[in-house]
């Protein structure tokens, strides 16, 4: 067991290294990972339209992912939020990605980046995060849209993430997860930390 | 000579009793008529108001929306579920954060039951609401009176809420999750022959999540994009719930069930010359439309 958290600790940070050699616009996204996950958000309206109502208006989340450079994509679930509250869950497949694979984790926002919005797509991501763990793969990036980064790394905080400084490639890193912000087309840059650490 | 007096008196004698018995029959056949026209108003004015309040079940597809909400709920507090354990099994490490993950779709699912209830309150505050204003527009309507009869203004009596037997949800079972759908089917939560779940079950997942409450509500599920219509229906197929307006009042909630259908009593009193006093009630059933197809 200890050799396999040794092993995930060593990708986190084989991840990060690979992470500052990326490309910035998505079109180059391919040359890095072995598979691009996107959660596409979108605030619906007219459901649960009654006076009253404390759903309205939820946020679905649709996941697909694609192995880059190819135009098949899978949809793997569709996921409901109310801001950050997670409603409910629609799989559609099984996520089939293989194991020890690199991931990038892509954020597209058909509603503008409303609040509701950004806290769905964190969470959103999250879950997707730990779906690619539990199987043996490393997320190493997560692009963001640029204008929704400062928004998204905040509503990181209620999963106890802190954003921080990069460390440098040549220094441990010694929290259980870390987490990879990238803006989508500015390239601008964001890390954050889980509290706990890697024994 | 006086035998033809005596016959042509007889003639005018017969005359008057027939001209009178005519005038008596024709009295009771417009009585009657009046009997068959207020029933008529009744039952037209009966079928409307029951489709009226029948249409303000769904309204928006309210109900559709909170049969698939409440599935969907199901599907991803057994995921986190899942996740979870794995995680605690083999990455100690990433545990807080799954435990995290299902907590909150833990959450989710006693905020989608408490909006269950607070639909369930609002509906019937909706359907009370209605019931009070077409009784209001009824005091403006006609009164018939003939010498015989009087009848008098319609007025709502009764209101139930329910479902339409046969009617079962339109929350989909999980195609993908093979592990919570032979559960579900061994549990008896499935329609059988069908991809949807029965109505007003309570389909409880799994231990440790046992606690959860999912309760569908009977709806109309859509077929091939089609929506069923607002449509009346036969009072034997009918099942109550609830009694939610008596006799011009309202009456104590005391249902769990999210309702579907209505069944509407209006009552006219008929009153005779006689001071003989009657009541007649119409009675209809309708069902509120079917669900929308899920986006």
């Amino acid at each position: 067991m200890s050799k396999l958290w040794i092993k995930l600790s060593a990708l986190t940070i084989l991840a990060a290294a690979v992470s500052t050699l990326s490309c910035y616009g998505s079109g180059e996204l391919g040359r890095t990972y072995d598979w691009i996950i996107t959660i596409q958000t979108e605030e619906v309206q007219n459901h649960f339209e009654y006076p009253g109502s404390r759903l309205a208006p939820p946020v679905k989340a649709s996941v697909s992912y694609q192995k880059p450079g190819t135009e098949a994509v899978a949809l793997y679930e569709d996921l409901w939020y109310r801001g950050w509250a997670s409603l409910g869950c629609r799989r559609h497949a099984d996520l089939n990605l293989g194991s020890n694979e690199q991931v990038a984790i892509q954020v597209v926002q058909k509603s503008n980046g409303t609040a509701q919005e950004n806290a769905a797509s964190a969470n959103a991501t999250l879950r997707l995060f730990l779906d690619c763990y539990l199987k043996g793969n490393m997320v190493s990036t997560i692009i963001v849209p640029d204008q929704a980064m400062p928004q998204f790394a905040q509503e990181m905080h209620r999963a106890s993430f802190i954003a921080a400084d990069e460390a440098p490639p040549d220094q441990p890193v010694y929290s259980s997860i870390v987490l990879h912000l990238q803006g989508a087309h500015s390239g601008q840059r964001q890390t954050l930390y889980y509290p706990g650490q890697t024994q | 000579m006086n035998n033809h007096r005596t016959a042509g008196g007889n003639i005018l004698a017969i005359c008057a009793c027939l001209g009178t018995l005519f005038c008596f029959l024709l009295i009771v056949a417009f009585s009657i008529a009046l009997l068959f026209l207020v029933h008529k108003r009744s039952q037209s004015q009966v079928d409307s108001t029951a489709l009226s309040m029948a249409s303000a079940l769904n309204k928006g597809d309210r109900i559709g929306e909170l049969n698939s909400i409440t599935e969907y709920s199901r599907e991803l507090v057994f995921t986190s579920r899942k996740s979870y354990a794995e995680a605690n099994h083999r990455f100690p490490h990433i545990e807080p954060l799954a435990r995290c993950l299902l907590e909150d779709a833990r959450d989710g699912a006693h905020a989608i039951e408490e909006e269950r209830r607070f639909l369930l309150r609002q509906l019937s505050r909706d359907i009370l609401t209605q019931a009070t204003s077409t009784n209001t527009v009824f005091k403006s309507a006609a009164q018939f009176n003939i010498p015989l009869f009087a009848a008098d203004k319609p007025r709502i009596t009764q209101v139930e809420i329910g479902y339409v037997k046969g009617i079962e949800s339109n929350a989909r079972i999980p195609s993908a999750l093979l592990e919570l759908k032979n559960f579900d089917q061994e549990s008896g939560y499935i329609q059988p022959g069908t991809e949807f779940y029965l109505a007003n079950i309570n389909a409880r997942l799994p231990a440790p999540d046992s606690d959860l409450d999912y309760k569908f509500s009977s709806i109309a599920p859509s077929v091939q994009e089609t929506t069923a219509p607002l449509r009346l229906a036969s009072n034997s197929v009918f099942h109550t719930y609830s009694t939610v307006f008596e006799k011009g009042k309202e009456s104590p909630y005391q249902f769990d069930a999210v309702p579907s259908a209505v069944r509407v009593k209006i009552s006219t009193d008929v009153k005779s010359n006689f001071n003989e006093r009657k009541e007649l009630a119409t009675t209809a059933t309708a069902t509120t439309f079917g669900a929308m197809p899920p986006i």
